[in-house]
């Protein structure tokens, strides 16, 4: 065990001995500390720990839309933007070097020749780089979590989930750049194709996602303007009982031609959906990953309340009756979207890739020669 | 128990592209001596302790180290070693370096702290050893380099070049920790192309050029090999003595003769006649081989005489005496 404990403590060392790491957690307290200073009180809500106030009825203490605002900023910017690209991609950076360090002529000599074999040099230097990643998101959360309490009044351990989901999108990105780094020994090299990867896998799943979400609405539209043609028809039907009977052969033909020109287009996109899909099968799933921890927080009381409840606090009382309509629609596809693939699949392909990746980074690991 | 603490046969290593690294390495080193590995740069040296490290595999061949198959884990915990162009993580301290080294070998966490000061007075390291290696010398390295290889209390320390950079004050102490290293009963295999560094100290050498074994043995047995006794004189000898001197063999230069020979009774008769001739000797020395020319004299050999080899035919070394 205590050959284990000095890698762990060594890859720590290593670290802390880097700009980067003092860099990733000077921005992380910066990012929490703006967050726990923005407050809530009888008449609005205030920033920078009072120094900046505003009055509003909507966003005041004691208000279900100021719990929402709140956790909003989290989940919309912080989780969002921070967390899920900027944080993981200090981690990637910080935790680059790990491997080609420990492969360099000279240095692996000095691990590498010793009590533990290979692989497990291998084990223990990717459990510290999680370790390290774990460590700097659970610091993050828990003082969103205590800001939490003492700006809204509740606790919500819900936003704990973004620790484990956070670990899983960066094991995802890692375990890729670490095949790369003991391939090359290079960090360059591995932080380059890293990050190719990550936008590689993150377009492809955005436009799988827009073209299923066009198909959705397509269909959805062809739907109801199924539904207002009969309408109209049977209109025109009853009217026509009264009057002479007309001969109606031509609309019905353009509205055939309509029909097969919008299900064709709808057929290509389905055709070319399920092409994407199936590659973005091989991709991990950043996004998707990320999406889950949204839809498991905990808002006012319900589960997933980041999309479609949000919406509706936020906006739903403002809204007209026909506007409410079509932002409910909207947001009824977004979450179908949203929920086209199961949890299972998005995290169980992605955690399929990141084996796949550590096996063969292990495989090189093991039998590369110095 | 093996005498050797290391018994290697046929270890070959053929690098991607054909580099042919080692040809048939035999060896057997004995246990408690200082051992030396001799070779120009690019010999196959380093690669020879790199495949006993596990740092890369060996192409062909088989052997012990410590009566363990090479690679073997448990025998690598009885190992010390000190890579070539070792490098110690810099925002470590000395003593966070041998400490470091101390938990991957398992040293227990009550017996590393009293190692590791000992350990640092060894390598006269005591008041620096708060200091990030960054910010030591080359020397300095060395000398924590090799406080970290003893951290494990090994049986065989493998030393790469271990006086490289290092200044000769340092290399005096160097020599004198080997010989205590010695008669502490270790045994300690040193990879060096220094050979001036090596000879006061060395037990045994193998001598290995582009991936040969050219020779291995004691060290004083390697050198008696080419004995010569030299004898000075003053004065000129007579044209007769030196024709009869050069058809014996002696080799005759200004007020020197040679003989190659190890017997003093076989230049007796070569004293009488300058005593006859009324020349004055003004010294009489058997001379042996140094480290360099016995090194030089193998390589030299070995460029001149070794036919280019034959594919599949096994590289033998030259027969040498044994202890």
């Amino acid at each position: 065990m205590k050959p284990y404990l000095t890698i762990l403590l060594d890859s720590f060392r290593m670290l802390k001995a880097r700009t980067i790491f003092w860099v990733t957690l000077g921005i992380s307290l910066l990012v929490a500390l703006i967050y726990l200073s923005i407050g809530f009180d009888e008449k609005g809500m205030s920033l920078f720990f009072g120094l900046s106030h505003f009055e509003s009825d909507m966003f005041r203490r004691g208000t279900p839309q100021s719990e929402t605002l709140y956790v909003a900023i989290f989940t919309k910017l912080i989780a969002e933007y921070w967390l899920s690209w900027i944080a993981v991609l200090l981690a990637l950076v910080s935790c680059a070097a790990i491997f080609p360090e420990a492969l360099q002529e000279g240095a692996s000599g000095v691990v590498l020749t010793k009590k533990l074999s290979r692989f497990q040099v291998f084990v223990a230097k990717f459990v510290g780089s999680l370790l390290f990643v774990t460590l700097q998101v659970t610091l993050f959360v828990v003082i969103v979590f205590v800001a939490l309490r003492w700006r809204v009044g509740s606790w919500n351990p819900s936003i704990f989930w973004y620790v484990p989901l956070i670990l899983l999108v960066f094991t995802y990105l890692y375990s890729f750049m670490v095949v790369i780094a003991v391939k090359t020994k290079s960090v360059m090299t591995a932080l380059i194709l890293t990050l190719v990867l990550w936008a590689v896998s993150s377009f492809v799943g955005f436009i799988e996602g827009q073209i299923y979400s066009a198909i959705k609405m397509t269909e959805r539209m062809e739907d109801s303007g199924k539904r207002m043609d009969v309408e109209a028809r049977s209109a025109q039907t009853e009217e026509a009982e009264g009057e002479e009977a007309l001969p109606s052969e031509e609309p019905e033909m353009k509205l055939e031609q309509e029909e097969y020109r919008s299900s064709s287009d709808a057929n290509s996109m389905k055709t070319w959906h399920q092409r994407i899909v199936a590659a973005y099968a091989l991709f991990p799933k950043t996004g998707r990953t990320m999406e889950i921890a949204d839809r498991l927080l905990v808002v006012n009381g319900e589960k997933g309340s980041s999309k479609g409840t949000f919406m509706t606090i936020m906006m739903g009382m403002e809204m007209e009756e026909h506007d409410q309509g079509m932002s409910e629609e909207f947001v009824r596809v977004g979450e179908e979207s949203a929920d086209r693939h199961s949890k299972t699949y998005a995290i169980g392909t992605s955690v399929a890739f990141s084996v796949v990746m550590l096996a063969l980074s292990a495989w090189i690991f093991c039998r590369k020669e110095i | 128990m093996s005498d050797y603490v290391l018994d290697l046969t046929g270890i070959r290593k053929t690098y991607r592209g054909g580099v042919e690294a080692l040809k048939g390495i035999n060896l057997q080193v004995p246990r408690g001596c200082i051992y030396g590995l001799l070779g120009p740069n690019g010999a196959g040296k380093s690669t020879m302790v790199k495949i006993l490290t596990t740092l890369i595999r060996r192409s062909g061949g088989e052997g012990t180290m410590l009566g363990k198959p090479i690679g073997d884990r448990s025998a690598l915990q009885k190992v010390g070693l000190l890579p070539e162009h070792a490098q110690f993580p810099d925002y470590l301290t000395g003593r966070q370096v041998i400490e470091f080294t101390a938990g991957l070998q398992d040293v227990p966490t009550s017996e590393t702290r009293q190692r590791a000061d000992s350990l640092l007075e060894l390598v006269d390291m005591t008041e620096a050893q708060g200091r990030k290696m960054r910010g030591y010398s080359k020397g300095m390295k060395q000398r924590i380099g090799i406080a970290q290889a003893l951290v494990n209390d090994p049986e065989i320390v493998f030393l790469d070049e271990p006086t490289d950079g290092v200044d000769p004050a340092g290399r005096r102490d160097f020599r004198l920790l080997m010989k205590r290293l010695r008669e502490e009963g270790r045994t300690i295999f040193i990879n060096t192309h220094i050979l001036s560094e090596l000879e006061p100290i060395v037990d045994r050498v193998a001598i290995i050029s582009q991936g040969e074994l050219l020779g291995e043995g004691i060290l004083d047995d390697l050198r008696s090999e080419k004995p010569e006794f030299h004898i000075e004189f003053e004065g000129a000898l007579s044209p007769a003595t030196v024709e009869s001197m050069e058809k014996t063999g002696l080799i005759l230069n200004s007020g020197l003769i040679t003989a190659l020979t190890s017997r003093a009774a076989d230049i007796q008769p070569v004293i009488d006649q300058l005593r006859r001739e009324g020349l004055t000797l003004s010294r009489v020395e058997l001379k042996t081989q140094s480290l360099e020319e016995l090194f030089m004299g193998f390589v030299d050999q070995s460029n001149v005489a070794a036919p280019p080899p034959i594919p599949g035919t096994p590289v033998n070394p030259p027969a040498i005496p044994r202890s």
